[in-house]
């Protein structure tokens, strides 16, 4: 979506709005915007940006395990390339992508005029550039980029970093001080500035998901934080929290960080719970089946996210009971979790499904996603874990839920929504090539991780023994195709904002919410009077 | 028509892969009772799993299959249903509950390290592994063998690789069959994980604290794993390999490494009064450098800067020949420089320092004797194999306090506390820790504990004949005078709080051990 677009589709469609707004032209206009629309706009632009750069990493990484024997990178650059690809993927891709679809559709969903915090708002995403800007900038300093891997365990990155640690530290600081304005902006916009009428339970999931997850992000990015606070002081200032020679411990800096860690991955995967919950009625032209249901299953998987961390620390020398509980309660998400999955089965059961490309996505997102929660549950179960941890079973795990999970959720999400915020229809040819191309690599690229994982190959190897090689030579080819297959989407998105087909205010007959009683593009300023929900 | 074709051409090269069916595509069953447990309970989740899918994507897709708008469908219009939610929630705890019944089984047979037979210690570094025979003074390291030229720059090389590739390692860790082998595991830098698949074994190495696992394997042969936690820039290349063997075949291995400590003790002696010629220095420096040092420091001495130094012209290279020594054979503290007193001989130590100085145009000429290096680190190069004499040493030490033993000698408590003091700081403080805190769970706390608050015979009887369910825990009989054991024993029972106000007289400590 580009300045131009917005401005000109407005004054075609709804000069009467235009008159009020005091909208600034060029850059001035997105450096100072306070529009919900507009802050959406960006957050989407940059996630995708940073989606390319971390996906550019992991081609290099790919390129390289394409056949046994080191050829393009060295051992210690390949650790750079693993640490900043997980950073930028979860920090700059996926995270912020949420953020926008919930600055451009909150508001309108709720039947508000903007976020609470319109000036907080503006500032919560222009930290993120410099944030992200430190970190990549470190590539190109004498120590290199952090290279203890995105978990960054202490001692590794502390007493024995290359020097990178403290553009980590504060990349991390400026990214989470980003999240938890926008989480603090989501649940004041929720709780404040709902039409009258709203009440909580007729929210629509994609509005419940959003505001339980920013809940998350308030409770444990302060964990974070403090987290990479300890880790910078002793490395700088002679601290010993994680040294055991100081009387520290380097499995806290474990305790700690997976405290923030596994709540932080359902921050990643309950707001593609609400924008499936969305898409899937929409397109089976029947209610969401179970809402109430929904609401408590999402609440139940966000408390039981906090005390579950250790599940992944079975091998750091826990006591058996420790053990024990941690895989208890992690088994137990899998409850909530299934109640979901059953109830878009249930949504989609004798309802008139069609098949647009939102909906595509959506259905290949329960499956995988699903296939993702089976490895997960597997890994759960702590004496397989000590056969699984560490090695690209887990790869395979968690690319299945945060790739075609999370991932998949967000390009769903953006098909349905790409009419509203552009006033056009994409290509529907082009979005299905997109889909299908994607489909077919992202499975071609993580489904043998499972195998090799299995077969014993560790995570986080520039090289492997023989008996790995085909399997990671098809891993490669999955994922130089599932990377270029993004190209498609970014040609489908431009030629959507530069022109195409028309869009109707509601241009899917089964879609339901406030957002498509605005006209197609959403005006600049919607729902100035709150409209009246019975 | 296209999307079929595509569908032919993935499925074609996919069986024309030659070695398609040699590839392991499941997980390992492994050698070990516990590890055949493990292979089940992936098998059982799995098949679970399976089945769970089979009825849910069955379901969606006769959903997407039938109820299409395009075959006219309807949508129906039900959205609720208290019943099905409550169903759907039950279903799931059942199957949860018969997936923890036995996963809990099995782990707790995988918690209990009592009782075992061989006590090996696992000390992972960057990036090899160090064994150390519990009661056998045996210990070595244990590294890749892998020649460089097969993994590096492999744009311009092109070596055969071996059927091993990356899994094979110079010293293998020996195992005898069907003994239960604990594992102590330890880490001296970053965290590192001992893993080898056919145990089911995975355990973090963590720096400044203890990790047990066990094994009990029932087939001889070589089993291979790799570290499992990023350790750093090497983490690929710090392989395992256990060589299980017939308890005759461990036997004679113990006997053979025996020798060999002999042998390499007289060899250190004999390089004491040898001069090495300068081009022996230089050939034999060079390939202790390219095994021990070039990881980090590379081949070319130009270094990783800055983690890793260049030794090209660098001032510990080009400075004092004491200061170079000492930095190789202590380390430097806090950083990836490992002191290499431990894991090279003074005759190795003394050749890659003439390399270091002479080589890649350092030439500053020094020839570097292993006498050099025996008196620039002075007497901490005798302890170099003197693990075996470790023992004895304490002895000795403790000889010292007191000359003659005087069975029938009363002491007061606080001679014996004094005394008690002195042995425990050497005999028993290693583990124990000075503040009688231990490192548990290996070693456990006697602040408190049990056994020094409790019997007093049973715990003269532990500290005389060692423990039975922990067998870290050593006989100290034959290494300490009854005068000592008394004293030690009268010190644990009242050092740290533990008051009890026992005091054990030598002769008491005769009579239980005449039980």
């Amino acid at each position: 979506m580009t300045t131009e677009n917005i401005a000109t589709e407005q004054s075609d469609h709804d000069s009467h709005d235009e008159h009020h707004d005091h909208k600034m032209t060029g850059v001035k206009r997105w450096l100072y915007t306070t529009n919900h629309k507009d802050i959406g706009t960006l957050y989407l632009w940059f996630s995708f940006i940073m989606l390319l750069t971390g996906g550019a990493l992991a081609m290099v990484i790919r390129a390289e395990l394409f056949q046994p024997g080191l050829q393009i990178v060295e051992p210690d650059f390949f650790n750079q390339l693993t640490t900043v690809h997980g950073l930028i993927m979860v920090f700059g891709a996926i995270m912020p992508a949420f953020t926008g679809f919930a600055n451009w559709m909150l508001p309108m969903m709720i039947g508000a005029p903007d976020m609470a915090l319109p000036r907080m708002n503006n500032w919560s995403f222009w930290i993120l550039p410099f944030a992200f800007g430190i970190l990549l900038s470190s590539f190109f300093m004498e120590s290199g980029a952090p290279n203890f891997g995105w978990t960054f365990y202490a001692p590794l990155s502390t007493t024995f970093s290359n020097g990178s640690t403290a553009f980590f530290v504060f990349a991390v600081h400026i990214m989470g001080i980003s999240s938890i304005m926008g989480a603090i902006n989501i649940v004041v916009t929720i709780m404040n500035l709902r039409a009258p009428g709203m009440t909580y339970m007729k929210m629509p999931l994609f509005v419940w998901t959003f505001f339980i997850t920013a809940y998350l992000l308030i409770a444990v990015m302060p964990v974070l934080a403090g987290v990479v606070t300890m880790v910078l002081t002793d490395t700088y200032f002679g601290t010993s929290f994680f040294d055991a020679a100081g009387g520290g411990d380097p499995v806290m800096f474990q305790h700690i960080f997976w405290f923030f860690g596994h709540p932080e991955v359902y921050i990643m995967i309950l707001p593609a719970f609400g924008i499936v919950s969305t898409i899937i009625p929409a397109f089976s032209r029947k209610k969401l089946f179970g809402y109430a249901s929904m609401v408590y299953a999402t609440s139940s998987i966000a408390l039981l996210s906090f005390i579950v961390w250790a599940h992944h620390m079975f091998t750091t020398g826990m006591p058996l009971f420790g053990e024990l509980f941690f895989m208890y309660c992690t088994m137990l998400i899998a409850v909530p979790t299934g109640v979901k999955v059953f109830n878009w089965v249930a949504t989609m059961w004798r309802g008139s499904l069609t098949f647009e490309t939102p909906m595509l996505f959506s259905i290949a997102f329960v499956i995988l996603f699903t296939i993702g929660g089976f490895s997960g549950l597997m890994l759960a179960m702590t004496p397989v874990d000590f056969q699984y941890h560490d090695t690209y079973f887990v790869v395979a795990h968690f690319h299945y839920v945060l790739v075609t999970g999370s991932l998949f959720s967000i390009y769903a999400g953006a098909y349905y929504w790409l009419p509203k915020w552009t006033g056009h229809m994409y290509s529907d040819a082009l979005s299905k090539w997109h889909f299908w191309c994607s489909l077919i690599s992202v499975n071609l690229l993580f489904f043998p991780m499972h195998f090799l994982g299995l077969a014993g190959m560790p995570r986080r190897i520039p090289d492997y023994a023989l008996q790995f090689a085909d399997f990671n030579k098809w891993v490669s080819i999955g994922g130089f195709a599932f990377g270029l297959s993004q190209l498609i989407f970014l040609v489908v998105v431009i030629k959507c904002i530069r022109g195409g087909e028309k869009a109707a205010a509601k241009p899917w007959d089964g879609a339901e919410g406030l957002e498509w009683e605005v006209a197609s593009p959403a005006p600049y300023h919607t729902f100035s009077t709150p409209p009246k929900i019975d | 028509m296209i999307r079929r074709n595509l569908c032919l051409l993935i499925l074609g090269s996919l069986f024309s892969c030659s070695v398609w069916a040699e590839m392991q595509l499941n997980l390992t069953k492994g050698v070990t009772e516990i590890s055949r447990e493990v292979y089940d309970l992936h098998m059982l989740v799995m098949y679970i799993c399976t089945g769970i899918g089979v009825v849910v994507f069955g379901a969606m897709f006769w959903s997407i299959a039938f109820h299409r708008k395009s075959k006219g469908a309807k949508a129906a219009s039900f959205h609720e249903s208290t019943k099905v939610e409550i169903l759907w929630t039950a279903i799931p705890i059942v199957i949860l509950i018969a997936m923890a019944i036995p996963a809990t089984k099995t782990l707790i047979e995988m918690e209990n390290n009592d009782d075992s037979d061989v006590t090996i210690q696992v000390t992972a570094s960057q990036w090899k592994w160090h064994y150390k025979y519990f009661d056998q003074g045996i210990e070595f390291y244990s590294v890749l063998s892998t020649p460089r030229d097969q993994y590096e720059n492999q744009l311009e090389n092109h070596a055969d690789r071996g059927e091993n590739y990356l899994l094979e390692v110079d010293r293998h860790l020996v195992i005898p069959v069907n003994k239960k082998v604990r594992f102590l595991i330890t880490s001296d830098d970053v965290i590192h994980a001992w893993w080898v698949p056919a145990f089911a074994v995975k355990q973090d190495a963590n720096p400044g604290f203890i990790n047990e696992a066990w094994t009990k394997v029932d087939k001889p042969g070589i089993y291979r794993g790799q570290c499992a936690e990023l350790c750093g820039k090497d983490h690929g290349f710090m392989p395992i390999v256990v060589e299980v063997r017939t308890e005759e075949g461990y036997a004679q291995w113990l006997d053979e490494q025996h020798e060999l400590l002999a042998k390499a003790a007289e060899a250190e002696k004999a390089s004491l009064n040898a001069s090495v010629s300068m081009d022996e220095l230089m050939t034999l420096g060079e390939t202790t450098y390219v095994a021990y040092c070039a990881a980090c420091h590379q081949v070319s001495g130009l270094g990783l800067p800055p983690a890793f130094p260049a030794l090209k012209g660098s001032a510990i290279a080009t400075g004092s020949v004491d200061g170079h020594i000492t930095t190789v054979f202590n380390g430097i503290a806090g950083t990836g420089m490992q002191g290499y007193g431990k894991q090279l001989s003074l005759k190795q130590i003394a050749a890659v320092v003439t390399y270091e100085r002479n080589a890649w145009g350092n030439n500053t000429g020094d020839a570097v004797q292993a006498a050099d290096v025996q008196a620039a680190v002075g007497a901490a190069a005798s302890s170099v194999q003197a693990t075996t004499d470790e023992e004895s040493q304490v002895s000795e030490v403790a000889k010292e306090v007191i000359p003659a033993e005087d069975l029938s000698k009363e002491y007061t408590k606080d001679e014996l506390m004094k005394m008690g003091e002195q042995v425990y700081m050497t005999a028993c403080v290693a583990c124990h820790q000075a503040s009688g805190s231990g490192l548990p769970p290996a070693f456990p706390a006697l602040k408190g504990g049990p056994i020094v608050l409790g019997d007093v015979a049973v715990h003269i009887d532990i500290v005389v004949n060692g423990s039975k369910k922990n067998p870290s825990m050593v006989a100290f009989g034959s290494q300490l005078t009854k005068t000592q054991i008394a004293a030690v024993v009268t010190y644990e029972r009242n050092a740290w709080g533990n008051d009890t106000g026992d005091v054990v007289q030598p002769a008491a400590v005769d009579a239980a051990s005449a039980k």
